[in-house]
């Protein structure tokens, strides 16, 4: 389990790597598919169906379609140039390691409760958590996803 | 029971890449794929804390986030079709730097 634990999470990685540093936008779009089923996989380990679910039929059967339909429409000339400033990439690569530093450091010293508590776990737990407590900010959600999908179409739209 | 540090420290990973391909990417697309990179990081952290504590908080937030990323994305990617029909916007970070390098061109002419 720790090995296989180990295995996604390195693939995690490198699949994160690839979509900062490819240059072909197809390409970066298909690791970054490989990227969340890899986050899927540990929601899966971590108990968390709903979320891998989610995740997988949101971010790959949704999201990344989007993207792709989106490349496909723009064409293929949208080769990624290389900046003019050698700055540039030095600073974005220094501000990196910075956040990884600070992030890091906060994790290693934060204070866990001793021993783990019992998760409520399942989809059955979510949903019931979901549909009572969470009940104002669902719905403030699916308002927010229509006025996302009313936006999309008035900004899509040909003007004449 | 896999350890929790495990899972954070990766999520720290995945958002310190996804910032820098924030910083360096210049289309907007690839650009919106680093945040989109960002997101998931926050997700995984939400998750595994969840589980430490044992309660279904975090999965809820991470479900929200979730969602709210799949609108951001939807309006986003409507605003680059948009813009991409008015010129050419395959690097427009490339374009800036010529408004602003031609502007000052100008008024060192002008001086």
């Amino acid at each position: 389990m720790t090995g296989v634990f180990w295995l996604v999470a390195a693939l995690a990685a490198i699949t994160a790597v690839g979509v900062v540093t490819l240059r072909n936008p197809v390409h970066v779009a298909l690791t970054l598919v490989l990227n969340t089923a890899c986050l899927a996989l540990l929601y899966l380990s971590m108990s968390a169906e709903f979320l891998a679910v989610a995740q997988l039929l949101l971010y790959a059967g949704g999201i990344m379609v989007l993207f792709l339909f989106i490349l496909t429409l723009l064409g293929p000339d949208l080769e990624e140039s290389r900046g003019k400033f050698l700055g540039e990439r030095g600073m974005a690569i220094g501000l990196g390691i910075a956040a990884l530093l600070i992030i890091g450091a906060a994790v290693v010293q934060a204070t866990l409760p001793k021993a783990a508590p019992k998760v409520p776990a399942g989809v059955e737990a979510v949903g019931t958590a979901l549909f009572s407590g969470y009940l104002f900010p669902l719905e403030v959600v699916s308002a927010l996803l229509l006025a996302a999908t009313v936006g999309a179409v008035m900004l899509s739209r040909h003007e004449r | 029971m896999l350890p929790t540090n495990g899972y954070v420290l990766l999520s720290a990973f995945l958002f310190a890449t996804g910032l820098f391909g924030v910083l360096s990417r210049r289309t907007p697309l690839t650009l919106f794929m680093s945040v989109e990179l960002m997101f998931n990081a926050a997700n995984l952290a939400l998750i595994a804390y969840a589980r430490r504590w044992g309660n279904l908080e975090g999965q809820i937030v991470a479900l929200f986030i979730i969602t709210i990323a799949a609108a951001e994305v939807v309006v986003g990617l409507a605003l680059i079709v948009r813009l991409s029909q008015r010129s050419s916007v395959a690097d427009p970070i490339t374009e800036l730097e010529k408004m602003l390098s031609t502007d000052a061109y100008d008024r060192a002419a002008a001086d």
